[in-house]
């Protein structure tokens, strides 16, 4: 009968007239709704009370941090709520300060860390680049327990990491970081140049090559003449850089390694990137 | 010996490492090497025949095959070795007990090192050996990102489809990642660990109970793709997370036979005589 009542177009109406003449419903389902409607609505003055708060105390932080980005120490500013209430707001602005000094390091090329496990372990990824394009990163776990240790990493065996480990490890870690750096970066170079030699001067046939990089042996043919060929010996003495210390240019004509014209190609390996060089001197003329 | 090149999944492979290198030994040339192997290992036995190849512009393979005082070399069961100038380890395969100092003292002068050791890993598959000691399979490390799951796994088949434990399983898949890599990993086929460890009871085997005594037993996990199969355990959550520095010591240090002794504190409880779980 109840229900009979509830679908009916004249119970809605019954209902609506009670409404609209202050009539209240002994429904006990409508009473619970009010209720709960009453209780929402004073949830909501509670939460946009607490948001507001938030709100002044992020521009507060905002206002302390731009004083410490433009180097104004805060404790010239006077304020009269006391020292304890100042600190959070400046620990907390130094602490994104920090963050952002941080990835603008990181973008720039350097390494980035990563605290893992609270604060027992460190992890640094160290990206290489050259001229424009990001070359492999390298990354590098260390274990801060007792003392620093390296726990794990991804850098190839052919760099000294024991050795230079036992140099700076303890005492020095930005200096450590440094070097592996550099290491990392000149091997990263000198593969990935060794890879354009391949790629844009095919004429060159690459003869010999060792996976630290520190000897090239390219073979160039000269135009002319079919039997003479030059064998350019390049040698890095120095892992962290990217151009040879050495260079020796052999051929089976005797006369030709002294031509004046090879000397100068000779010194032009010594300043130059190989690839840079190897076109160079395909455009002269003087190799295949 | 090219056949062997090609196949390198003919006989076990171990691997070694070189210790104590000399200042120089970063600047070695091949044709030094090679005169000075040759020499070496002639002055040590007479009556080998030794080949040596260099593939592929980095690695060199040495072919050896041993004779005795009047016999002739045996080439039928030649020792092979592999070798990267400028990074400290071997790969052999195929030696016998006998010739074992003696390749050992040649490797070590001809490189320039001190001494040579036993790197305990062994598999199959040259390329998965040396992928897995010399780090070049892909490995994670934990980073300012977290990457989505949707990345690592394929997508559900329909998009209302949700995974509900998704950051359960992303962390899952993290930390399988980074103790086990991700992608291809090297093809290892076997870990087995030798425990010298004493009985701990429980299981109601009241007799073995013997507290001084170590009891002896070798736990071997095999299968066709070792860190792929320990990878799934971990990422499904049937393995504890964190993972158990035996099983992350596999790849973290590059060994598939490891002694576990009482002294370390890391002792499995639930060892059982001699059993093999295939995974």
């Amino acid at each position: 009968m109840e229900e009979a009542r509830d679908h009916n177009v004249l119970s809605c109406l019954q209902r609506l007239e009670m409404g609209a003449l202050g009539f209240h419903s002994r429904d006990p389902e409508e009473l619970l709704k009010k209720d709960r409607l009453h209780k929402l609505k004073c949830r909501v003055l509670t939460l946009r009370i607490q948001r507001n708060q938030l709100k002044v105390e992020i521009q507060r932080i905002k206002e302390v941090k731009a004083d410490l980005d433009e180097g104004i120490s805060p404790d010239s500013t006077g304020e009269e709520n006391g020292a304890k209430s100042h600190t959070l707001p400046l620990l907390m602005a130094r602490r994104t300060q920090l963050k952002d000094t941080l990835r603008a390091h990181h973008l720039i090329g350097g390494y980035e860390v990563v605290e893992i496990d609270s604060g027992r372990r460190v992890c640094y990824s160290l990206s290489t680049a050259y001229e424009d394009t990001y070359l492999d990163t390298f990354h590098l776990e260390l274990d801060l327990t007792r003392g620093v240790r390296i726990h794990r990493h991804d850098i190839p065996p052919s760099i000294p990491l024991k050795n230079l480990a036992q140099e700076n490890l303890e005492t020095d870690l930005p200096a450590f970081l440094h070097t592996l750096r550099e290491h990392v970066s000149g091997l990263a170079i000198r593969l990935y140049q060794l890879r354009l030699i391949k790629e844009e001067v095919e004429t060159v046939s690459v003869m010999e090559t060792n996976p630290l990089c520190s000897l090239l042996v390219l073979m160039c043919k000269i135009p002319g003449e079919e039997e003479t060929a030059i064998l350019l010996s390049l040698r890095y003495e120095d892992p962290t850089k990217a151009l040879p210390t050495c260079v020796t240019l052999e051929s089976n004509d005797k006369s030709l390694p002294k031509e004046p014209k090879w000397r100068e190609a000779k010194s032009q390996f010594l300043e130059v990137p190989p690839h840079k060089a190897l076109l160079a001197l395909r455009n002269q003329g003087q190799i295949l | 010996m090219i056949y062997c090149m090609e196949n390198p999944t003919l006989g076990t492979w171990k691997a070694g490492h070189l210790t104590d290198a000399e200042d120089d030994a970063t600047s070695q040339d091949l044709m030094c090497f090679k005169e000075q192997f040759k020499s070496h290992l002639a002055e040590l036995t007479r009556n080998v025949s030794i080949k040596i190849k260099k593939h592929e512009n980095e690695t060199i393979w040495i072919r050896i095959a041993w004779g005795e005082n009047f016999i002739k070399p045996n080439h039928l069961k030649p020792t092979y070795v592999v070798h990267d100038l400028q990074t400290p380890y071997v790969f052999i395969c195929n030696l016998n007990s006998k010739n074992k100092p003696l390749l050992y003292q040649a490797l070590v002068l001809a490189t320039k090192h001190g001494s040579i050791k036993d790197a305990h890993l062994s598999g199959r598959n040259l390329h998965a050996v040396r992928d897995l000691l010399m780090g070049n399979y892909h490995q994670t490390f934990p980073t300012n990102h977290q990457r989505p799951l949707e990345e690592r796994s394929p997508p559900p088949t329909h998009p209302n489809i949700e995974n509900e434990h998704k950051e359960h399983a992303e962390k899952r898949q993290q930390v399988a990642c980074e103790a086990f890599g991700e992608g291809k990993v090297p093809k290892l086929e076997t870990a087995t660990y030798t425990l010298e460890t004493r009985f701990r009871g429980g299981g109601g085997i009241d007799t073995l109970v013997d507290g001084e005594k170590p009891f002896r037993t070798v736990v071997q996990f095999a299968s066709t793709s070792l860190l792929e199969s320990l990878h799934h355990c971990v990422s499904s959550g049937i393995a504890d997370n964190p993972v158990s520095p035996l099983l992350s010591s596999i790849t973290q240090k590059g060994r598939n036979y490891f002694v576990i002794t009482d002294k370390a504190d890391r002792c499995p409880d639930n060892t059982t005589q001699n059993s093999r779980a295939k995974v």
